[in-house]
């Protein structure tokens, strides 16, 4: 028998015989979502340039527990069935409107990503479908210390402090509406040599699909906002207390206006419990 | 039941914790060969099972019988560290520190030689199993690497209906990997 099957068994079982710890705010998770990162640097610009000017229309409350749909699990969704968060706080509900949404990082309480799968992965052994485009649900309560890469709580003026960061790269903003209410838009394009990165983080691009990924790096703007150098995309913020931002992007400065076309239909069926 | 054989939803969601080592004992080898025909180092392949298996551990609760197959939800999770490990170049191991699991860091060449058999043992069985014109289109063009023009030549028909063969016999495959029980 193998030495490593009958150890990873061994270990299994007396893990499945203790009480599960509970599960910590992942930073991790952060540091992996491309997407993610952009979306913390949007909030703040947001808050900072942007008037407050237009009369909301909330969507309706929906309480936690009535939120509809499958319990979402990371995975290849189906098209057209509704899911429910488990982890994300606040938890949402949403549509997979396309057939080939995939669902990463979802039991995290600091943000969710949808990749839009197309191609193939570049290893030759490989026949996955390789994620091309992002859609992020993202929370931003800590931000990295200019310099030292540590963690702190998101700073007061928070846009001051995302606006004097180099490695953000806010190309528009304009008004729109998330969610029934009303948002900033933030178009972004991150630079392609960061001043600031997280170091051993890279990120596997894949641009064409008979080509071997190529590494980028990962800039340092937040724990759980670490766009991919060169990385472009839209931020969508909606305006007041609403901690969720959205975030559509591509690791490809040409393929931006795919995600977000791709992703306006599913974004119209998210519903958000209060 | 006397006799009978419990079903994987029924081991997974058993509170007996040895019923999960029954689960895991259904499953390692496929799964093991599973990912080392994508990542193609075993060392690799072992570190997504045991993360892919730990996760299993610490979300079954939430697994509900019914909608998909316990070994179906099983290569969710497994295609979402797949997924995870390309994008990062290595294999998280964050399930397997949240368990406090005490695993080798490398494999022993016995293990590495295991994992390379599975992989190679478990692709052919399933190959083997495809419609003869898929199976042979398959091999031809992923195991020999030979192009669409030259296995259209050998087999008197168009690189088109190669090239379908193989995306059928891949589509094929792909399903079966997703809820091989």
């Amino acid at each position: 028998m193998s030495t490593y099957r009958d150890l990873l068994r061994a270990e299994l079982v007396a893990a499945a015989e203790r009480p599960l710890p509970r599960a910590r705010p992942s930073r991790t998770f952060v540091l992996r979502s491309a997407a993610f990162a952009v979306a913390a640097a949007a909030v703040a610009l947001a808050i900072f340039v942007l008037p407050w000017s237009v009369s909301p229309a909330p969507q309706p409350a929906v309480p936690q527990a009535q939120l509809p749909g499958e319990p979402l699990f990371g995975g290849s969704l189906q098209a057209g069935e509704r899911y429910r968060t488990q982890h994300l706080v606040p938890s949402i509900s949403f549509v997979a409107t396309g057939d080939r949404w995939f669902a990463q990082d979802t039991d995290t309480s600091d943000g969710l990503l949808l990749q839009w799968r197309e191609g193939r992965l570049g290893s030759s052994t490989g026949r996955e479908l390789a994620p091309v485009l992002f859609l992020g649900f993202l929370r931003l309560p800590t931000v990295y210390d200019p310099g030292t890469l540590h963690a702190r709580p998101a700073p007061r003026d928070l846009v001051g402090w995302l606006r004097a960061n180099p490695d953000l790269g806010v190309t528009g903003v304009s008004r729109t509406t998330l969610f029934g209410r009303p948002a900033t838009q933030l178009d972004f394009r991150v630079p392609t040599h960061p001043r600031q990165t997280i170091p051993d983080c890279v990120y596997n691009v894949v641009t064409v699909d008979t080509e071997p990924p190529r590494q980028t790096p990962c800039a340092a703007i937040a724990p759980n906002a670490t766009p991919g150098a060169g990385s472009a995309g839209r931020l969508l913020v909606p305006d007041g207390p609403d901690p969720l931002v959205v975030v559509q992007s591509s690791f490809d400065p040409k393929r931006v206006g795919e995600i977000v076309r791709d992703s306006a239909p599913l974004l119209g069926t998210v519903l958000i419990a209060r | 039941m006397p006799g009978s054989q419990p079903t994987d939803e029924q081991l997974l969601l058993s509170a007996d914790a040895e019923d999960f080592g029954r689960f895991y004992d259904r499953h390692i080898d496929v799964l093991l060969g599973w990912f080392a025909r994508r990542v193609g180092d075993p060392d690799t392949a072992a570190d997504l099972a045991a993360e892919t298996f730990a996760a299993a551990l610490v979300a079954r609760g939430r697994f509900r019988p019914g909608a998909v197959p316990a070994a179906g939800w099983l290569y969710g999770i497994a295609q979402h560290k797949l997924a995870d490990c390309y994008r990062r170049g290595s294999a998280d191991d964050r399930m397997c520190r949240r368990l406090s699991l005490s695993l080798p860091s490398r494999l022993d060449a016995e293990d590495r030689e295991m994992i390379e058999v599975l992989a190679r043992d478990s692709a052919l069985a399933l190959i083997d199993a495809l419609p003869g014109d898929q199976r042979d289109a398959v091999l031809a063009h992923v195991f020999e690497d030979a192009d669409y023009e030259d296995i259209a030549a050998s087999e008197h028909t168009s690189p088109a209906a190669i090239r379908k063969r193989v995306s059928r016999g891949l589509a094929v495959l792909r399903r079966r990997l997703g809820v091989q029980r």
